[in-house]
């Protein structure tokens, strides 16, 4: 019942309904827009939650990702454009069940296959997380350093497709983590005399940059999307015998969500994909399958939701990102001076359960605010792609500027933004880099402190068991990344020998 | 973009040139890492210890893209996939090619210009200038509405900001002077 408590003290003390409420609205209107992803909806609010209490800030923040996972379909199954990533999978039967007339249909089995997957995978969360955590409690500082490690190359090996580029990517995260003070002596390091670097560079400036400087600057490059029409789309909810049909989707899209979203580097693209395709497999019509299957639609909606709330567990019970838009959460954490872990639960209980009532209302919201929205959503896809670039700039300038009135701390998101634009250029994957600078100060601070316990003897990182498992964890990972790329080489060179 | 065409291990010309990058990046770190401080409180790593671990980390990562690279070049491996399998010049494909760097080059000449400005011009003018600058060089036709949208859209942020959340942002030296 302490939990309950908890939840209902947090919600009903705090501005967090309405946040909940109010970041699921961005959400679902950033969703729909192509560009704006999860990740860039989120980030262009992080500046304005420095002034909120913490479980308001962060349940906004929750609230904008649950949202933005449906916001994402709408243009999918409208203009068979997805505005998210992980909406891709839905354009497939979404945008052929449109061509058919039943866009409205195709809308409605996706608002209701995203709620029920939100909230399986808020079951899922709230079951895994604790357990998880206390787990994590045992952990001496060589288990914290090797979890550093671990989390880096887990996200390096599994979100990119190449290892070396995610090890790069990491390790430049973790070259600007290590501009500031140094966390033991406090000597400054690479500051070049700029006051302004002396306090090190935040997370959420790099989350900024990265995200959301970096996607316009390649969104202006891009072709316009093409232009929705509103008389198309009247959502029609799913009646009793399709919702028995969406049954076993739905089901199969819970599995895999639950899955893929506590892996972390994997997230809602590949859950999604993995869902239809198994959907695919189990359905009793497989070949309606990419000609407006309800099934097609449900399955990787489904499984998308359910990440938003499972992707949190590694987040919340050890500290770990394993999605662009957990770590933009993780941002909402650290700007209010939590760190996610298993300390969470000990320090700030009613931000753990306060988040979880606020996953809840968020999840009911969506169908709620899904229902009235659609009209502005379409009204919203058909501006100008141009103005949209304009004002999510603008939007990311003030935003910046308004945490420490800094002009210096504008350019620095720039200049992230374009080191993160030639990083996409070369194929590099970004949430490797995000992560080596959230992660950066605890893997240093660990390994010192462990080493000054030991008195500089570097055994006492397999000598402690946990550390040992982790690291052989993280060493066995990255021989499967390297397996795996090796394998897909060799594919590739035997399917391009065939063909000539 | 990621969202379609995915962060896929392909190897092409990318690798020697990430390579070469990280290298050059890695040696700038290392240098840099040199200079910092002694301490009177250093431990066995002291604060180079780490930074100087990343560099070579980085370094030999950097090194390992340029022989991934310099092998793919060896073997033959397209530096490019073909897009369409349509025989295009090489003068089209380049020009193709350079068409979204130099737009995004243009839109960061426009926000560098803005974050010159803003201490000077004040929020507002400069970011009016920023969002229709924006607009028009995306694409926006030039028109009183874009000019119109671009002031509304400024001063909406400054209220939303300054008024209503007690941000203060900068009125301007510029005005402040006259």
């Amino acid at each position: 019942m302490e939990p309950l408590g908890h939840a209902a003290h947090a919600l009903f003390n705090s501005w967090a309904i309405p946040g909940a409420l109010a970041g699921v609205l961005w959400g679902i209107l950033g969703g729909a827009l192509p560009g704006i992803s999860p990740s860039i909806a989120m980030a262009l609010l992080l500046p304005l939650t420095y002034g909120m209490e913490p479980v308001t800030a962060i349940v906004l923040l929750a609230s904008v990702y649950v949202g933005a996972e449906y916001g994402g379909s709408i243009p999918a199954i409208l203009i068979r454009t997805p505005g998210t990533n992980s909406a891709s999978a839905t354009v497939i039967d979404g945008y052929e069940m449109a061509r058919q007339g039943r866009a409205g249909e195709a809308l409605g089995i996706s608002l209701i296959a995203g709620l029920v997957g939100g909230l399986f995978g808020l079951v899922v969360l709230v079951a895994a997380t604790k357990p998880l955590a206390m787990v994590a409690l045992a952990f001496t500082p060589p288990a914290y350093f090797a979890l550093g490690i671990l989390g880096l190359s887990v996200v390096a090996g599994l979100s990119g497709g190449s290892l070396i580029k995610g090890l790069l990517a990491a390790a430049i995260g973790l070259v600007l983590a290590t501009a500031g003070p140094d966390p033991m002596t406090g000597v400054p390091r690479f500051t070049f005399g700029e006051p302004d670097l002396l306090a090190g560079i935040k997370p959420l400036l790099v989350m900024m940059g990265l995200f959301a400087v970096t996607e316009m600057l390649v969104q202006i490059g891009e072709p316009p999307w093409a232009k929705a029409n509103a008389a198309d789309a009247r959502l029609k909810l799913p009646d009793l015998k399709m919702m028995k049909r969406l049954a076993k989707p739905t089901a199969i899209g819970s599995v895999i969500g639950t899955f893929e979203g506590v892996t972390p580097g994997a997230g809602g693209t590949i859950a999604a994909f993995m869902a239809y395709s198994e959907a695919k497999r189990w359905s009793s019509a497989p070949e309606e399958f990419g000609k407006g299957s309800p099934e097609g639609v449900a399955a990787p909606e489904c499984a998308n939701n359910v990440v938003t709330a499972t992707a949190l567990v590694p987040l919340l019970s050890l500290g770990i990102p394993g999605s662009n838009s957990a770590a933009v959460l993780l941002g909402g954490f650290l700007v209010h001076g939590l760190q996610p872990g298993p300390m969470l639960f000990e320090k700030a209980p009613e931000v753990v359960y306060g988040l979880y009532g606020g996953l809840l209302i968020a999840n009911i919201a969506m169908v709620v605010i899904g229902l009235v929205i659609l009209t502005p959503c379409i009204w919203l896809v058909n501006r100008p792609k141009p103005w949209l670039i304009a004002f999510v700039l603008a939007l990311v300038v003030t935003g910046v500027f308004s945490v420490h009135q800094s002009v210096f701390e504008v350019g620095l998101v720039l200049g992230v933004g374009v080191l993160g634009y030639i990083l996409r250029a070369c194929k590099v994957p970004p949430l490797p880099m995000v992560l080596g600078v959230v992660l950066g100060f605890m893997i240093e601070s660990n390994y010192r402190r462990s080493l000054l316990l030991s008195g500089g003897d570097h055994s006492i990182f397999y000598l402690d068991k946990v550390s040992l498992g982790l690291l052989l964890a993280a060493a066995a990972l990255a021989t499967y990344s390297l397996w795996r790329e090796f394998g897909e080489r060799v594919q590739r060179k035997r399917v391009e020998a065939a063909a000539t | 973009m990621t969202r379609r065409s995915g962060n896929g291990s392909k190897i092409d010309g990318a690798d020697l040139t990430l390579g070469i990058l990280a290298l050059v990046a890695a040696a700038g770190y290392l240098y840099e890492t040199a200079q910092i401080p002694e301490s009177l409180l250093e431990d066995s790593v002291g604060a180079r210890g780490v930074p100087l671990a990343i560099g070579w980390v980085m370094a030999a990562l950097g090194a390992l893209l340029c022989v991934r690279g310099l092998i793919a070049s060896r073997n033959g491996e397209p530096s490019k996939p073909s897009s369409d399998g349509q025989p295009v010049s090489a003068t089209e494909r380049l020009s193709a090619a350079l068409r979204p760097h130099l737009q995004a080059i243009g839109l960061l000449a426009i926000l560098a210009a803005y974050v010159a400005l803003l201490p000077d011009a004040g929020y507002v003018a400069s970011t009016a200038l920023l969002i229709g600058g924006v607009a028009w060089f995306s694409g926006g036709a030039r028109s009183w509405r874009l000019a119109a949208i671009a002031i509304a859209g400024s001063v909406f942020l400054w209220a939303m900001f300054d008024p209503m959340l007690s941000i203060p942002l900068p009125a301007g030296t510029w005005w402040e002077s006259r």
